[in-house]
């Protein structure tokens, strides 16, 4: 089928640095927020936290979900250059388990904003949900990692730590996969979770990976 | 009793988890355009996979398929080409419709081609 509108070609709009540059002009230092590992049943949550220059032109910057995983590595290194500052916030698998998501989720936030190294006036997270709760100011922003130029900065930067992570512990647990699903509940991942169950890294309790294994007894 | 939007919402999920466990990577979900939603943008490898859920709870009012229509179908070839042009992607791309029906769960792989 052709694909075609009748609107005529526009720039690309997104993502902007609307909400970054509105903040910033009422003086703040502006930081975007992202976790990446969210859905995964193995490793840790990151976060990441990047302060941009609004005055610097920036090219390329996406959310890392719409990014192939080399030019990924290459807007990640591209971010780390030319951020002002970059905070990157890791919860690892076992707080998670001892904690649960929603502690899991809050204390990556905070700790890729700790790590920034500078206060930030204000916040713009991606999501519906506030869980800086008043420790920062901050604008939560639906499907900001698609529309805010900060927040995809930060998809981008945790997103690539985080990947880097899985291929180390994959070292140490080379049955799953773990470079290549980093964690997430691929159908190789599922036949490995099948063959040798769970280790370390998974996440206890978690909905998706009971649910695989429990098919293992009925079937 | 749970409502249709309730039914429908849920649907979206198991299409989503379903797809994840296939191996594609989660984009979006609900993204609005001027030409109607798309229920889920995924990643299968290296193309991009506009996804249109249909649910229902029995097969009593007919096959969901049936009820994704030719102008409904162009409606998402044009989001599908706005959301690439908004988002500057320039990944393969293709249109999908998952039909839920009761506990079963349909395929559809690259419906408008």
């Amino acid at each position: 089928m052709p694909a075609t509108t009748r609107s005529k070609p526009r720039r690309s709009k997104a993502p902007g640095r609307s909400r970054e540059r509105h903040w910033s002009g009422t003086g703040a230092v502006v930081c975007g927020v992202d976790e990446v590992g969210r859905g995964a049943w193995a490793g840790p949550l990151v976060a990441g936290a990047v302060v941009l220059d609004t005055e610097s032109r920036l090219h390329g910057i996406r959310d890392s979900k719409l990014l192939l995983k080399p030019d990924r590595e290459q807007v990640a290194a591209y971010v780390h250059r030319r951020a002002v500052a970059v905070g990157i916030g890791t919860v690892d698998i076992d707080e998670f388990n001892r904690q649960g998501f929603p502690w899991a989720l809050r204390e990556s936030g905070r700790r890729a904003v700790d790590a920034l190294g500078v206060e930030p006036g204000h916040v713009l997270l991606d999501g519906r949900h506030d869980y800086f709760a008043g420790s920062y100011p901050c604008e939560t922003i639906v499907k900001g990692d698609l529309t805010e130029l900060c927040i995809a900065a930060a998809s981008v930067i945790a997103k690539v730590h985080r990947d880097g992570l899985m291929r180390e512990f994959a070292e140490a647990h080379p049955q799953y996969g773990f470079a290549r699903n980093v964690g997430y509940g691929t159908p190789d991942h599922q036949r490995a979770l099948r063959e040798h169950g769970p280790c370390g890294l998974h996440r206890r309790d978690w909905v998706p990976i009971a649910e695989l294994l429990q098919l293992k007894l009925t079937v | 009793m749970l409502s249709k939007r309730q039914y429908g919402i849920i649907g979206e999920r198991r299409a989503k988890a379903y797809l994840i466990a296939k191996g594609y990577r989660f984009v979006a979900s609900n993204y609005h355009t001027r030409y109607g939603e798309i229920d889920l943008v995924m990643r299968d490898r290296r193309e991009l996979v506009f996804i249109e859920v249909k649910t229902r709870r029995d097969g009593l009012a007919g096959h969901p398929a049936e009820s994704v229509t030719r102008t409904k179908l162009r409606n998402a070839v044009r989001a599908a080409v706005l959301f690439r042009r908004e988002h500057d992607i320039r990944l393969p791309w293709r249109i999908d419709v998952i039909a839920i029906t009761g506990k079963d769960i349909e395929h559809y792989r690259n419906v408008t081609n």
